[in-house]
C-alpha cells in the first residue's frame, strides 16, 4: 500500500472497523512511515476530541425541573396524548387575549384547567360579570373568569398577565399550534423495520437496501435530497433464499463489499462492488482481483475447504462504471450462473467523493 | 440515588423506565429525563448550533417523547427512538429558520471543557497541540451541513453502533459508514481551510 492508500482507509482504521487483515496490512505500512504515522496520530486526536465534544455547553442547571412542569401542566396522560396533544400543549402557553378576540377564545378557555386572563374593554366585561363578583375587577381591566369545573390552581402559567413580546408570542403560537401538531406527528414517527439488529437476512437485506421510506420520514427524506445522496448506487437483489447476509465491508466511499453465507452449506459468498475510477489503484486489486490464494482479507472465504472461485463483470448506471466481482468456494461455471442470476439494484445517484 | 420525589431509584433499563412512564410514573419519566438530556442537549446543540435554541428544542424533544411513549415499542432499545425525535426536531428547527445559523463565538457557556480537561494529556507539547485541534474542531464542525453534524455526533460523542445510526437518519447500513467518512473527509477539508486562511503551516496537508 502506498500513503494514498492508507489516506482513504485512515478513518475506518482509527475507528477499527476494518477487518484484522486490512489492518495487518496497514501497519505495515505504518511501520516504515512516519508521515502516515503522523496522520493516524492526529486523526486519533480528533477522534478524541469528537467523543469527548468538551466544547458542547452544559445544559442549564434547572433543566429537568423545566421539563417536568410542563408536564404537569399537562392535564393528560401520554396514553391519551393522541386527541389531548394539542390542547395540552396550548395549556403550556400562556395565554393573553387581548379586547375583541377574547369572545372567540371561550371555546378553547372551556378545556383550559386553570384560568384564562381576559384583557377586556369596559363594555365586553359585562360576559365576565355573570361569573365574577364586580368588586374582583382590578384596575388594570384584567378580569379572572374561573372557567366551570376549574379548580383554583396556582398556576401562573396561565393566569399572569404577561408583556407585549410574549402577546405576540402566545398569540402567535396559537396560530401555529396547529402545525405544531402536525411537525410533532412527524418528529416521531416509529422506529420500524427490522426487527432484530443482529441477525441479518436477505428479506431485511431488501429493507436495508431498497429506500422505502417509513412512514413520517419526510423530513429525512428531503434531506436525502438535498445532501449529495448517500447511496452507493447499486446492491445485489435477488440472491438466491438460502444466502443470508452476513456482514457489509465499506472499505472506502467507492468499494463496497456484501459477504453472504448459504445456510445450506455454510460457504461464504463475497460480492464487491466498485466505482470503475477505483479499479486501476492496488486498492481494487487488493478487494476485486486479488490474488486469490494469497490474498489475506478474506478469512470467512479462507476457511471454506475447496477452490475459491472468482469471476468479474462489468455494468454501467447512469453513465458510471462498476466493477462487481463474486467470490466463493464453488465452481467457477456455478458461480457465473449465480451471477448472472443477480440483479443490481439502483439507489439514488452516486456521486464519488472529490 | 433519589430523584426529585425523595423516592429511589434502583437502577432501571430505559425501557422499562419508558414503560413505567406510559402507565402515568412521573418519577420513573424524570429519571429517564435525567439520564438522556446531556446526550440529547448535545446532538440538538451540534445541528442546531446556538445555545438558547438548543435547549428550547431539548426540551420540546422531552415534552413530545412525553406524548409519544405510546406509540414507542419497548421490544426496541430506547435511545435510538429519543434520539431519531431529538434529530428530527433539530432538522425541523434548522428548516424553520430557513437561515444559516452561525455560531456566535461570542458567546460564553459554562461547557464541559473544564470538566474533561483534566484529562491524560501531561505532556504540554501534545496538551497545546490538542487544545489547538480542539479549537479547530470546534469552529469546523458548525460548516459542516447538518447531516453530517448528526452522524459525527452519533458515531462519536455518542457512541451509538451502524444499525443504530442508520435508523435514526433513516439510511441504510452500510451508508452510514460512507457518511462517516465523507463527514470526517469535509471536516478534515475545513479544518485545512481554516488553518490556510490563517496562514499556518499545513501539517494535516503534508503527505498530500
Amino acid at each position: 500500500m502506498n500513503c494514498q492508500q492508507i489516506d482513504e482507509y485512515l478513518f475506518a482504521y482509527c475507528d477499527e472497523k476494518l477487518s484484522p487483515e486490512l489492518r495487518s496490512l496497514i501497519d505495515e505500512h505504518l511501520d516504515g512511515c512516519e508521515i502516515c504515522q503522523n496522520m493516524v496520530r492526529i486523526t486519533r486526536m480528533e477522534n478524541q476530541i469528537l467523543t469527548d465534544a468538551a466544547d458542547i455547553p452544559l445544559l442549564s442547571e434547572d433543566f429537568s425541573g423545566q421539563v417536568m412542569r410542563s408536564i404537569f401542566d399537562q392535564p393528560s396522560t401520554p396514553a391519551g396524548a393522541s386527541s389531548a396533544g394539542l390542547l395540552a400543549r396550548l395549556s403550556r402557553y400562556r395565554l393573553y387575549i387581548g379586547g375583541t378576540a377574547a369572545a372567540a377564545v371561550i371555546l378553547l378557555a372551556l378545556y383550559l384547567p386553570g384560568f384564562i386572563t381576559l384583557d377586556m374593554n369596559l363594555e365586553s366585561s359585562n360576559m365576565a360579570d355573570r361569573s365574577v363578583p364586580a368588586g374582583e375587577s382590578t384596575a388594570d381591566q384584567t378580569t379572572q373568569i374561573p372557567l366551570p369545573g376549574a379548580k383554583a390552581l396556582e398556576n401562573s402559567d396561565h393566569s399572569s398577565a404577561s408583556n407585549t413580546q410574549d402577546e405576540f408570542s402566545a398569540v402567535d403560537k396559537l396560530l401555529t399550534a396547529d402545525n405544531t401538531g402536525e411537525d410533532r406527528q412527524k418528529m416521531a414517527p416509529e422506529i420500524d423495520g427490522n426487527d432484530s439488529y443482529t441477525s441479518s437476512t436477505v428479506k431485511q437485506n431488501d429493507q436495508y437496501y431498497t429506500l422505502t421510506l417509513p412512514e413520517g420520514s419526510e423530513i429525512i427524506d428531503q434531506d436525502l435530497n438535498e445532501s449529495e445522496l448517500d447511496l452507493l448506487s447499486m446492491h445485489p437483489n435477488n440472491l438466491p433464499a438460502e444466502y443470508k447476509m452476513e456482514k457489509i465491508i465499506n472499505t472506502s466511499c467507492n468499494v463496497i463489499t456484501y459477504v453472504y453465507r448459504n445456510t445450506a452449506t455454510d460457504h461464504a459468498l463475497e460480492i464487491t462492488i466498485a466505482l470503475q475510477e477505483d479499479a486501476g489503484s492496488t486498492q481494487r486489486s487488493l478487494l476485486v482481483t486479488g490474488g486469490l490464494g494469497d490474498d489475506p482479507d478474506q478469512e470467512y472465504l479462507r476457511s471454506d475447504a475447496g477452490v475459491l472461485n472468482s469471476t468479474n463483470t462489468s455494468i454501467s448506471r447512469q453513465g458510471r462504471s462498476f466493477e462487481i466481482n463474486l467470490k466463493a468456494v464453488m465452481p467457477l461455471d456455478k458461480l457465473q450462473e449465480l451471477a448472472n442470476s443477480i440483479d443490481f439494484e439502483e439507489g439514488l445517484p452516486y456521486e464519488p467523493v472529490d | 440515588m433519589l430523584n426529585g420525589f425523595g423516592e429511589l431509584i434502583v437502577l432501571t433499563s430505559d425501557e422499562l423506565l419508558a414503560s413505567k412512564s406510559l402507565n402515568g410514573d412521573l418519577a420513573a419519566f424524570e429519571e429517564l429525563v435525567n439520564r438522556f438530556k446531556n446526550r440529547v442537549f448535545a446532538l440538538v446543540y451540534r445541528i442546531v448550533g446556538q445555545h438558547q435554541e438548543a435547549e428550547d428544542v431539548t426540551q420540546d424533544v422531552f415534552l413530545t417523547v412525553y406524548e409519544k411513549l405510546y406509540q414507542y415499542d419497548n421490544s426496541k432499545n430506547f435511545a435510538p427512538w429519543i434520539f431519531r425525535i431529538a434529530t428530527n426536531a433539530s432538522i425541523s428547527a434548522l428548516r424553520r429558520k430557513k437561515k444559516v445559523v452561525i455560531l456566535n463565538f461570542e458567546e460564553s457557556y459554562p461547557s464541559n471543557y473544564e470538566l474533561n480537561n483534566a484529562s491524560f494529556l501531561t505532556d504540554p507539547q501534545l496538551m497545546f497541540e490538542r487544545k489547538e485541534l480542539e479549537k479547530e474542531i470546534s469552529a469546523a464542525i458548525m460548516k459542516l451541513p447538518e447531516n453530517y453534524r448528526a452522524v459525527i455526533t452519533l458515531r462519536y460523542h455518542l457512541d451509538l453502533d451502524n444499525q443504530e445510526i442508520a435508523d435514526i437518519l433513516d439510511i441504510s447500513r452500510e451508508n452510514v459508514e460512507v457518511r462517516i467518512h465523507r463527514a470526517r473527509k469535509a471536516l478534515r477539508k475545513i479544518i485545512l481551510q481554516q488553518k490556510e486562511e490563517r496562514g499556518m503551516k499545513l501539517e494535516l496537508s503534508a503527505n498530500r
